[in-house]
């Protein structure tokens, strides 16, 4: 059977076979990632609307606190997910010869890199749709364009599962990984939980974070689809002149 | 299951109508030559061997041969594809049976066939028809739902090789197929290539037991340092490098001093093996050891020339020692 695109070196049946074997294994531990996708955002939505937002009083260009850092939350939770599926998964999977053996099948290494990070990006609009499933069930989001999380889940899932890609690729150990975490995913987290770029949320915030704001600023991958999420969600659209 | 092997054996065949056909191939990592041009030609239905100890270049070929590693120069033809040009197309027509079994632990024993039937391109529909099949014929039906750690070496090898049967490959390239197993395990896995090769398929296998080398091959090649040495039936190499018999006498310590002299003063050719003295007469005859029966502690049984006594006579080394 020739499934093969027009675009000469990719064959379609490599990428959707790959992410089809991911889809398959998630489905069958999905009880335990649920816990991730859904339970973990609920304890964070909650501790950060309930707790800390009962103790901030006043976000300049929102409602509440907790509206004001839902989606920030939502990207950052994203993004860890996109990582993670490209980093710590797709090292294991490495390991124990997963892509070893799919190499035996007519696949390449182009197409295993893009079946994982279409995968990542699969992570990241699922854990985008259950955390803002969360968040609208608290009216932390209550406008219907919130529907447009989708574009930067995407772009947040293809980043991420790009980058987590290339630390699995050059780690020589698991330890490693922690690094993707520690140097990258935890500085970008709380980038955008602090503030945002966006004009309706200035970045005078009670979580900025001084003389190193401006630094995590240009290294967050997260702000620009961050951004357009807080368009989406407060009904303004995303200005590109700031 | 048979049915559909067998019309494999209408498999295209190269130009001098092989079904693999390997030119002076050559792979170096650095400067370390790990392959050193090495040829050879297997025939449609044909069972080939590469026998050789750790580190001969076997893996490294069949790598080469499945398109998963580049060569560096000469050329390699499997089923009319130029593997050189294309590797993807090889993969294709080849089944691939990886050193270690390279099953995916995330997933049942049923998943790890249909996906991969899927991966090479199977419809959704023949590849969960295709696992049925292999299962049946592999004895895994039981195991379908199985998660794949919870199989003993014995099944995960059998379903590593049902794996490779999921898209009825015209040639199937196994490395090491019995490497870890347990005897009884090994001989069910035998007994399964053995229907296999019943069946028409063209098997290319690297091995280092010289028993599963003379139980599986038509014929095989002893590679060693990168290098094919010598290639032949088994019964050929063995004829022409073997003694015809060699004496194994078991030794306790205290005797084998007077073992060894008896032994050197007569010029018999001989290797020691823990306790265990294999010894070689003249002109590779039977061994006159008539002087040691009197001897205490020592035990004699006579035994044919093997192919571990080939590969010791072509490379002055013993095969297990690697």
């Amino acid at each position: 059977m020739n499934l093969a695109i027009p675009t000469p070196g990719i064959r379609r049946r490599s990428v959707t076979g790959l992410w089809l074997r991911h889809a398959v294994s998630f489905v069958r531990y999905w009880k335990f990632i649920i816990t991730w996708v859904l339970v973990e955002p609920v304890i964070i939505l909650v501790a950060v609307g309930f707790g800390v937002g009962k103790l901030v009083h006043e976000v300049e260009g929102a409602p509440s606190y907790a509206e004001f850092m839902a989606p920030g939350l939502i990207m950052g939770n994203a993004m860890f997910h996109a990582l993670f599926e490209t980093s710590w998964n797709a090292y294991n999977r490495l390991d124990n010869d997963v892509y070893e053996t799919a190499l035996t099948t007519p696949i390449t290494i182009t197409e295993i890199t893009m079946g994982d990070i279409l995968w990542a990006v699969t992570r990241s609009v699922m854990t985008v749709v259950g955390t803002a499933t969360v968040a609208a069930m608290f009216c932390w989001i209550n406008h219907w364009e919130a529907i447009g999380i989708l574009i930067p889940a995407i772009m947040v899932g293809t980043t991420f599962g790009a980058l987590g890609f290339l630390f699995s690729a050059v780690a020589p150990h698991t330890t490693f990984l922690t690094l993707v975490f520690t140097l990258v995913a935890s500085p970008m987290f709380f980038s955008p939980v602090r503030s945002s770029r966006f004009r309706s949320f200035p970045t005078g915030s009670s979580l900025s974070l001084g003389r190193c704001r401006l630094h995590l600023q240009s290294t967050s991958l997260v702000d620009l689809p961050l951004d357009i999420l807080r368009g989406h969600i407060s009904g303004q659209r995303y200005t590109w002149s700031h | 299951m048979t049915n559909e092997t067998q019309q494999k054996n209408d498999v295209v065949r190269n130009p001098d109508g092989s079904v693999i056909h390997v030119d002076n191939i050559r792979k170096l990592y650095g400067d370390f030559v790990a392959v050193d041009g090495i040829s050879f030609a297997v025939q449609p239905g044909e069972t080939y061997g590469l026998l050789g100890p750790n580190g001969a270049g076997k893996t490294t070929t069949m790598r080469m041969l499945s398109g998963l590693s580049p060569v560096n120069s000469g050329n390699i033809i499997v089923a009319g594809i130029d593997v050189v040009k294309d590797n993807r197309a090889v993969r294709e027509v080849m089944g691939v049976v990886t050193q270690h079994d390279g099953l995916d632990n995330g997933l049942t024993v049923f998943q790890n066939l249909f996906l991969h039937g899927f991966l090479a391109g199977l419809s959704r529909k023949k590849s969960k028809a295709r696992a049925h099949e292999v299962l049946e014929f592999f004895g895994l039906r039981d195991r379908s739902k199985s998660n794949v750690y919870e199989l003993s070496g014995g099944m995960k090898r059998r379903l590593a090789i049902a794996r490779s049967m999921m898209t009825t490959p015209a040639v199937i390239v196994m490395d090491e197929p019995s490497t870890g197993l347990d005897p009884q395990s090994r001989n069910r896995v035998w007994e399964e290539l053995a229907i296999l090769k019943e069946a028409g398929v063209t098997v290319l296998l690297s091995t280092h037991y010289m028993e599963e080398a003379t139980i599986l091959c038509d014929r095989l090649s002893i590679m060693d340092n990168g290098k094919i040495l010598d290639e032949g039936t088994p019964d050929q190499m063995i004829e022409r490098h073997a003694p015809k018999e060699v004496a194994q006498l078991r030794v306790d310590p205290a005797s084998l001093r007077t073992v060894r002299d008896y032994l050197n003063v007569r010029e018999m050719s001989f290797r020691e093996v823990g306790a265990l003295v294999s010894v070689t007469g003249v002109n590779g005859d039977r061994p006159d050891l008539s002087g040691l029966t009197d001897v205490e502690g020592v035990r004699s049984s006579y035994r044919s020339g093997n192919l571990e006594d080939v590969f010791l006579s072509i490379t002055g080394r013993e095969l297990r020692d690697e």
